[in-house]
């Protein structure tokens, strides 16, 4: 469910383009660190958990991602 | 005239870009302005303010235009990078014709991202530092649609915004011609950009009474120079215009819209709103501009006018014009249709002048119903465009602080 919802606005949002691999760190997915901090505003916002720096850089996978968000009690808007 | 000992080099307009509250596009927008059909309508941004009507720019697809980057970008930015894709598409240099680290770019803007600092503005107030986007700073900047236009199109020349308020569009084009004849840059891409259209500049606009309050019927709420006039109506969008040297053009046989003939700059040092009653400043630099052109206020075919159907301004421009020309020479104010588009109107209206100086077509000042009593006899072209050639011509623009701007175009 978290990594349907990542890879979602990764390709819609950062326009990430093709099937996302969730193994992929966002270094191999191409989104710059100015992007991450966006991401990172944007998934605080919209989930209500807190994203901070160390969680959230460019060797970071999108499964990675998905674990910290699960453990810390996002949720995911319908 | 004022002989010249050096021989400066002829400067010419080689592409045009605009978004526009007439159309997205110069093609469109030329269209409209030419049918003189305002675009002045009701803007649900504006809703519950006391005026909910503006010149919007429709149809404006950023992400299909602009990508993943139009993210990034402030509507100013999306604004300009269109208008400026859109001007060197029309350019259309041949791989190696330009050298990247000798094109620079000018981009006036009065207010650049007011939009994004009142939105991170209100997240911050109403939620906290932590609700703040983190590309508020580089989305706001006033320097950053130039920069962006740089980056988009990979020019490495200087690239930086200028701020003279409405004049901001005209000041950029006649420090192009400056950095051309200077040879510091071998093509410059000059222009405007505003995203003016929000409830803040509203109100700030009405609560200085400078805005239409013809809410029931704003289709017919920019009328220039009429006599009903009550207020200018808020536009957005950009314009750019690609300036080359007419020797390097013509080497490669390539089209010119226009000659950028001349410009003259002043300040009205007189108040923070109001022009100067006798329009001196304007005066001053409507003569230095003609003078910078070498030519005389009669050879002067039209005159595209800042007017933004203001009571007060419009009256001065009127005098002005009379004073300068006569009043034997048509004047144009596009605003009818297009709004005050604020920082970007300078631009797009030397990009219609441009228009006028290459095909011989003055469009009309849409709404203009009844000439002003309090007024000289002027000729307004209104109803319907007028065919006639135009050689030379002018392009006015006035801007709170006392900015005069004015640009000379004239035919290849």
């Amino acid at each position: 469910m978290y990594v349907t919802y990542l890879t979602t606005i990764l390709n819609t949002v950062y326009k990430v383009p093709g099937t996302i691999d969730p193994e992929n760190s966002f270094m191999e997915l191409g989104v710059d660190s100015l992007s991450l901090a966006e991401l990172g505003a944007h998934l605080e916002d919209e989930l209500g958990v807190t994203v901070d720096e160390e969680d959230l850089s460019a060797v970071t996978t999108v499964s990675g991602l998905a674990v910290l968000l699960e453990s810390r009690g996002a949720v995911i808007p319908a | 005239m004022k002989s010249r000992g050096l021989r400066r080099p002829e400067v010419v307009i080689t592409g045009l870009g605009m978004v526009t509250p007439a159309g997205v596009g110069t093609g469109q927008a030329w269209k409209t302005v030419c049918a003189g059909l305002p675009t002045a309508a009701a803007d649900p941004r504006l809703e519950g303010m006391a005026v909910d009507f503006s010149c919007a720019v429709r149809e404006f697809d950023a992400d299909g235009l602009l990508g993943a980057e139009a993210r990034r970008m402030d509507p100013f930015t999306q604004y300009a990078t269109a208008a400026a894709r859109e001007a060197v598409f029309d350019a259309a240099p041949a791989a190696g014709d330009w050298d990247p680290a000798r094109v620079g770019v000018l981009m006036g803007t009065a207010l650049g991202g007011h939009a994004t600092w009142q939105e991170q503005g209100a997240r911050l107030r109403d939620r906290g530092p932590r609700a703040v986007n983190p590309l508020t700073v580089p989305k706001a900047i006033g320097n950053i649609a130039a920069a962006n236009v740089a980056m988009e199109l990979g020019l490495h020349g200087p690239a930086l915004s200028l701020s003279t308020a409405c004049a901001s569009g005209t000041t950029a084009l006649g420090f192009a011609l400056d950095l051309l004849r200077a040879g510091r840059c071998d093509v410059v891409l000059a222009g405007g950009t505003e995203a003016g259209v929000s409830p803040l500049m509203s109100t700030g606009f009405d609560r200085l009474k400078a805005l239409s309050r013809r809410r029931d019927e704003p289709a017919v709420a920019s009328r220039p120079f009429d006599r009903q006039r009550d207020g200018f109506v808020l536009g957005e969008g950009a314009a750019v215009l690609v300036l080359e040297r007419a020797v390097d053009v013509r080497a490669r046989g390539r089209h010119a819209y226009a000659r950028l003939l001349g410009y003259g700059e002043s300040s009205d040092a007189h108040h923070l709103t109001a022009p100067h009653p006798d329009g001196l400043g304007a005066q001053l630099a409507l003569r230095q501009a003609l003078e910078d052109a070498e030519i005389g206020p009669s050879d002067i075919a039209f005159i595209n006018a800042h007017a933004t159907s203001t009571p007060q301004g419009d009256a001065i421009e009127a005098r002005l014009v009379e004073q300068v020309f006569g009043n034997a020479t048509p004047v144009t104010s596009v605003k009818g249709v297009t709004g005050h588009m604020l920082g970007a109107a300078g631009a797009v209206e030397a990009a219609f002048t441009a228009l006028s100086v290459e095909q011989g077509i003055i469009p009309p000042t849409a709404n203009f119903g009844e000439r002003d009593p309090g007024t000289p006899e002027i000729d307004i072209v209104h109803g319907a465009p007028r065919h006639t050639p135009v050689g030379a011509a002018v392009s006015n623009s006035f801007g709170f602080g006392g900015h005069n701007a004015v640009v000379v175009l004239g035919t290849v």
